[in-house]
């Protein structure tokens, strides 16, 4: 699951990050990057969890923070923004390297004490996810920016992942208050991200038709935007997972062979979750071989996604010893262990 | 459906398993082109393809082929790769098939299904542009079961079999006849493709071509390979086997020559034909042939080839006393080596074949000149090549050790103590495997010392250096291993995450075994453990597992009570663990077999029944061994309990119960391989459990029925038995043959003549002092249990079937020669008179089984006299008096009786069992004569003319003596017991009335008092038998 506004960006590639990063470290503006249009240089003069406006050249301009890539201030250390380009490439572990190394006394605004904290954090956390980092520091972190910052323009960002790591540090019902504030946002993208999320949680508390009314939500929603067409699709999955859950596996399989022709197989990550969602239902029909083969898919193919790859080797895990295969169920459970230790999937008994 | 076809002349080895071991066994590489694996699972963009491939990289065939079905019915997959679908299945079929060891019995049933699959696509399509890989595979396939086959009878190796090995002949031929339509079928392809005939712009045509052509010599290499190893697995004496190896010569040859452009063809054609020339004798034609393809240059897909041809040549010139030459060879093919080829089998074979042909030349040159420099110097060279071929694991190691013991050992070089700089985790594992390595190679040196060392013949001065150089090698491994372990310890420090986790795991795999051997148990338990518990389920974690347990056992052999506790404590979460992880490995029963042991060392038999229970029903030798053991735990336990509560008590009936389901699983597995002794002991235990339970026809199964049964390892192998093991089977299956009898389940006639004849079985087993002593007690043991089997039968015409079978029997077998067994007659007989005599009905047959006891006996100490030492072990001349007096007893002779044991006890009255009989044969006197004697029982009598103590003790004394001494406690409840009772019988006789209640009442109090100080009263039986006594003498003193 991509995160909220710091997304990986298939448009700039590494070296017009080089080249954009030195030009702008270089300059002594504010700087503020939109999704789709040019760069906007000048002074901040407001900014929320929901919008920024920057006076450029005497006359301001407002964004919606769901339109902006990022936001660079004046006098901040040329390091700050290199882990900020990191970050939004994925490369947190590098992005955390980088963010370490300036020293908080250098910060000379407290924009810019709150975003080497943001980001210190921010990657410590989703290198947890991914079971390498350590959550709750990352938990403590998080909160800690949030508290010094009420009305912080991370805030969706900072809500969406402390929710992740409730989630994964085994606190549901703190996730539910983390992805609540989500749906207090104005933009509908982070709203469906928010029900989406609350969904999720619900799922695992086993309030199947809780989430299936945010599942439905969001598959009738209008938006048509690739954010929303994504969730959608996200959404859809998640009611097939309903439907195994309460017993119609069959009917849920048909809904994910659906998918499988309709959607592109390049969605690592929702093809993760519509061959984990069959696993389910093979291993609920008790077809073991049909289940393995789906989170196989998932291990072999389609395991960029470091929440669906570990749920898919937990569940190898459980499957290999009933076809015979203790080895190669040790193995999952080794990898498991390796590639997500801290990860709820791999702590799970 | 797109096919990427490459241009031949490139060489593909197919690495299956089973081409693997075909290929690796015969030295034939497969040859194929190396066009990419089928283009359809690897080009196309859509999932199914690349998941299908994934599967097979993952080696996860059966997986796959459940997949593919799913395939067939999507609309979206290709209809191409529809077309391929019956092809895929048979290759996955055959790979399915190859990755199972040739053990297991699913491997014939997949290939059964591979082949017909395979057979089923070349005979619906027959246009199929994929015909020649679907025989090759099944070419490949046959040719894998031929070389099973030929493991299966043991003549793998090409060397001169008495007889053919028809099954694999069966297999050679049908892959030759396979090969044989491939190239017919080949060849009229070629024929259509031929020049012009295809448009040289059509490069998708030429390919094809190309493809078909190089299709064609590979059949026609494979053809001639397969008549080879035909005749290869003929007799040496067949003539078939030369015109076999003649057939092929003359196919390899034609290929040689025919095929000019095709370097591999070409090259392995004259490789084998100069094989089968060197089996023909053909010396010089072989040499060459080898020689023109090890020259061969600048194609390094034949590298592998040239290897093997040099190690083929240097053969070859050697058995013409080439040395030189071969060795110079050899060596200089060595030194081209590549990195990646270094540790490939090709080169490991050449370098074990080089040292071979060392230490040939230097024994030749050693016969001319002793002290030969060079010989010295190819001596030494080849040690350190052979150490360090030691270093690389494989199937050349045990070959390499032998060659190295031939050699014998040397003093090494001084090993320098201090501790290298290291400065990463590579660097410090590098220099710890160092370490490893030589202190493993000193360790086959220091066996070559021990071996000199235990030689009679040796010198003194060779003795003295021999010594030294024990000493020295033993205190340089142990710098070694120091070494290493610092260094191991070195490398987790320096560990980065960049480093490979896997040598991380290496490391301190390492370093936990490395401390287990340097003696430090808990260090290398901790390590082992974790290493084991984060491995679970795989190879390397049950190693670790291992060093855990070894860890473990060390600890458990020294620790005191306290320490043993908690170890078991600590052991116990871990054996539970690998229980659940390995279930059928050594370890998990090895690690469940401890804490069992541990828990009945302790008594502890609930917890011992606890971790039986979590063993895996069934299991391996190992957790029926463990049963079995625990089983006869159980059945100590049972005596124990037998002995205390009786037999029919709760407790008693509860651990016989549980002794027999554990024996019955614990036997159940036994096998005629796993049938030893200690199975034969357990399955003798479990009848006679059986039989306490009446269960006589399950009993008799157990011992008797089947191949696998104590008596028929009896009849087939008896001398593998020990014999205190034939006597325990000879005693259980006499009480069995007994139990039958009484039972109606054994004729009288059929049980006497199966007696006698276990008799004279039992009586052979004694063939020494030794055996003959066990032979002894085994036969009081026998006349023990006789006894129990009839005082436990209350029907009385049973009884007196026992008794009157066992009297023939005994009777006759008194006639023996043998000491033992007219002591175990006249022991029995006297048994059974004892038993007899205590029903009216018997008292008859008692009174003659006691004659004849008492004639045995006097034979017995008759011969003793005039042949003294017969009695053996003359311990028991004092057993035969005490029985011959308790005959004497019987026959109502007690003076006599009493004269007997007075002319024992005068010399050591300490003989307690000889007391005790005195004082019975006292009350009995008292009983049959005069109720005075039951006085004389309690007083004791005879007093000695010096002493004027009494020499015969009485229960009075008896119970004195015996009084708080736990080894003695069952005589002091007796003797109590029947202070009492003689007591109430003497009182019984006396005429006076108030010295009558007088003695009653001290009757009474010789109870109550000995309840009050033992409530328990010795056990249940005794307790009830006292409580009966006490209402007898309450009831005679207040009628």
């Amino acid at each position: 699951m991509h995160s909220l506004s710091v997304k990986k960006s298939f448009v700039l590639g590494l070296s017009q990050f080089l080249l954009l990063g030195g030009a702008v470290t270089v300059g002594a503006q504010d700087r503020v990057y939109p999704k789709r249009d040019t760069v906007a240089s000048g002074k901040i003069a407001e900014i929320s969890p929901s919008s920024v406006r920057i006076t450029v050249r005497g006359k301001d301009q407002t964004y919606d923070m769901n339109d902006v890539r990022k936001i660079s201030f004046d006098g901040e250390p040329n390091t700050l923004d290199r882990a900020r380009e990191s970050t939004i490439q994925g490369q947190y572990d590098q992005a955390l390297d980088e963010v370490k190394k300036i020293p908080l006394e250098d910060a000379k605004t407290p924009l810019i004490k709150q975003d080497i904290e943001f980001y210190r954090y921010f990657c410590e956390g989703k290198l947890g996810l991914a079971g390498s980092g350590d959550k709750n520091a990352a938990i403590k972190g998080l909160l800690s920016v949030a508290s010094a910052n009420q009305k912080s323009h991370h805030l969706y960002e900072i809500s969406e992942l402390l929710g992740e790591l409730a989630m994964a540090v085994g606190q549901p019902d703190q996730a539910v208050r983390y992805f609540n504030i989500l749906l207090s946002a104005n933009a509908a993208d982070i709203k469906s991200i928010g029900v989406y999320r609350l969904g999720e949680v619900e799922l695992t508390q086993g309030k199947v038709e809780e989430a299936r009314t945010r599942f439905m939500q969001l598959s009738s929603a209008t938006s048509s935007s690739p954010e929303m067409a994504r969730l959608k699709s996200l959404a859809e999955v998640g009611l097939a997972v309903c439907d195994s859950l309460t017993g119609k596996s069959q009917e849920a399989l048909q809904k994910l062979d659906g998918m499988v022709q309709q959607y592109d197989s390049t969605d690592q990550s929702l093809f993760a979750r519509i061959n984990n969602a069959k696993g389910a239902c093979y291993a609920a029909l008790g077809n073991t071989n049909q289940a393995l083969l789906s989170y196989l898919q998932t291990d072999l193919l389609f395991f960029t996604d470091a929440e669906a790859h570990a749920e898919s080797l937990y569940h190898l895990a459980q499957l290999w010893p009933k076809v015979g295969e203790p080895a190669r169920a040790a193995e999952a459970k080794e990898r498991l262990g390796t590639l997500y230790a801290s990860s709820s999937w791999a702590n799970k008994k | 459906m797109k096919r990427a076809l490459i241009v031949v002349n490139q060489l593909h080895f197919l690495s299956s398993r089973a081409g693997f071991v075909y290929f690796a066994r015969t030295g034939l590489l497969f040859l194929a082109l190396a066009f990419l694996p089928p283009a359809c699972l690897v080009c196309g963009e859509e999932p199914y393809q690349k998941f299908l491939q994934k599967l097979r990289d993952q080696q996860l065939f059966s997986l796959a082929l459940v997949y593919m079905e799913e395939l067939e019915d999507k609309p979206s997959v290709s209809q191409e790769f529809k077309a391929d679908l019956q092809l895929e299945r048979g290759l996955l079929l055959y790979q399915a098939a190859a990755l199972l060891p040739p053990t297991n019995a699913e491997r014939p049933r997949k290939l059964d299904d591979a082949e017909a699959t395979l057979q089923v696509f070349l005979g619906a399509q027959k246009q199929h542009p994929r015909r020649g890989e679907a025989r090759m595979k099944l070419g490949e396939l046959l040719l894998t079961r031929a070389e099973e086959a030929k493991s299966r009878a043991g003549a793998a190796n090409a060397g001169a079999a008495q007889e053919d090995n028809t099954e694999a002949i069966k297999f050679y031929d049908e892959a030759h006849q396979l090969f044989e339509s491939t190239i017919s079928e080949l060849a009229e392809i070629v024929e259509k493709l031929k020049g012009a005939r295809v448009d040289a712009a059509d490069t998708a045509q030429v390919a094809y071509r190309q493809k078909v052509q190089q299709d064609l010599r590979q059949s026609q290499l494979l053809s001639a390979k397969a008549v080879e190893d035909r005749g290869r697995s003929r007799a040496e004496k067949n003539p078939q086997r030369a015109a076999d190896l003649q057939q092929a010569l003359t196919m390899f040859n034609d290929l040689y020559s025919k095929e000019q452009r095709m370097v591999g063809i070409r090259n392995y054609s004259l490789f084998y034909r100069s094989a089968i020339q060197a089996t023909l004798g053909k010396l010089d034609d072989a040499i060459d042939g080898f020689q023109r393809v090890a020259d061969v240059e600048g194609v390094d897909i034949l590298r592998p080839l040239q290897t093997n041809a040099t190690t083929e040549l240097i053969k070859l010139l050697a058995q013409q006393k080439k040395f030189p030459l071969a060795v110079d060879r050899a060596e200089k093919w060595l030194s081209t080596l590549r990195p990646d080829e270094r540790s490939s089998s090709e080169t490991l074979s050449l370098k074990l074949e080089l040292a071979k042909q060392k230490i040939a030349w230097s024994n030749d040159l050693k016969t001319k000149d002793p002290n030969d420099r060079v010989a010295g110097r190819l001596i030494r060279d080849t040690r350190t090549e052979l150490k360090s071929l030691l270093r690389i694991p494989g199937s050349h190691m045990e070959a390499a050790r032998d060659l190295l013991g031939q050699l014998g050992v040397e003093d090494s070089e001084i090993v320098s103590t201090e501790l290298p700089k290291v400065k990463d985790f590579g660097e410090a594992l590098a220099a710890a495997q160092e370490r490893i390595d030589r202190a493993e190679t000193d360790a086959i040196g220091l066996e070559t010392y021990k071996l000199e060392l235990a030689d009679p013949n040796l010198d003194d001065e060779k003795k003295k250096i021999a010594s030294e150089q024990l000493n020295s090698t033993q205190q340089r491994i142990d710098l070694d291993q120091q070494q290493a372990i610092e260094l191991l310890r070195t490398s987790l420090r320096l560990f980065q995450i960049s480093d490979d986790r896997e040598k991380l795991f290496d490391a301190r795999f390492r370093l936990a075994f490395l401390l287990l051997k340097q003696q430090k148990p808990w260090d290398a338990m901790v390590i082992g453990e974790f290493l084991s518990r984060t491995s679970a389920g795989t190879d390397k974690g049950l190693r670790a597992a291992a060093i855990t347990l070894g860890s473990f056992s060390d600890l458990l052999r020294v620790a005191g009570p306290e320490a043993k506790t908690e170890l078991t404590n600590q052991l116990q979460p871990f054996a539970q663990f690998l229980l659940a992880t390995w279930p059928e490995s050594a370890e998990a029963a090895a690690a469940g077999a401890a804490l069992v042991q541990l828990a009945l060392i302790n008594k502890d038999f609930d917890r011992a029944q606890q971790v039986l229970t979590t063993l895996p029903a069934g299991g391996n030798a190992a957790t029926s061994k463990l049963r079995r053991d625990a089983g006869m735990a159980f059945y100590s336990k049972y005596l124990e309990e037998k002995k205390s509560s009786g037999e029919d008590s709760e407790s008693a009936r509860q651990l016989r119960g549980q002794a027999i389901d554990l024996l019955q699983t614990g036997v159940e597995t036994i096998t005629e391989e796993t049938l030893d002794a200690s199975a034969i002991e357990a399955m003798c235990v479990l009848a006679r459990l059986l039989m306490a339970e009446q269960k006589l026809a399950e009993a008799a199964k157990i011992l008797f029925e089947g191949t696998v049964s104590p008596l028929k390892t009896f009849e087939n192998k008896a001398n593998e038995i020990p014999a205190r093991v034939g006597m325990d089977f000879f005693r259980t299956s006499i009480q069995l043959k007994i139990a039958l009898l009484a039972d109606g389940k054994l004729p009288a006639d059929e049980a006497s003549s199966q007696i006698r004849d276990q008799i004279k079985r039992l009586q052979a087993l004694a063939t020494d002092a030794e055996s003959s002593t066990a032979l002894a007690s085994v036969f009081v043991v026998l006349a023990r249990d006789l006894k129990e089997q009839l005082v436990g039968t209350q029907d009385e015409a049973k009884r007196k079937r026992i008794a009157e079978t066992l009297l023939i029997v005994t009777l006759e077998a008194a006639k023996s020669e043998s000491f033992n067994t007219q002591f175990w007659a006249a022991d029995t007989i006297v048994s059974i008179a004892e038993e007899l005599e205590k029903s009216p009905a018997g008292k008859t047959q008692a009174l003659s089984a006691f004659g004849e006891a008492a004639r045995i006996l006097d034979a017995i100490l008759l011969k003793d006299q005039s042949q003294p030492g017969w009695i053996n072990p003359p311990a028991l001349t004092t057993q035969i008096r005490l029985k011959r007096a308790q005959t004497s007893r019987g026959l109502g002779d007690f003076k006599e009786a009493i004269e007997q044991l007075a002319t024992i006890l005068a010399k050591n009255n300490g003989l307690l069992d000889l007391q005790i009989e005195a004082a019975r044969t006292y009350e009995a006197w008292g009983a049959a004569v005069n109720s005075g004697f039951y006085k004389v029982a309690i007083e004791g009598g005879r007093p000695d003319p010096k002493s004027k103590r009494n020499i015969l003790w009485g229960w009075g004394k008896i119970q004195q003596l015996t009084a708080n001494q736990a080894d003695y406690s069952e005589q002091f409840f007796l003797a109590r017991y029947h202070l009492a009772f003689s007591r109430m019988q003497y009182a019984k006789g006396l005429k006076d009335a108030k010295s009558k209640s007088d003695e009653m009442q001290r009757a009474e109090h010789d109870i109550t008092s000995t309840s009050a100080l033992f409530p328990d009263l010795g056990g249940p039986i005794m307790k009830k038998r006292f409580e009966t006594l006490l209402n007898t003498i309450k009831k005679l003193n207040n009628p």
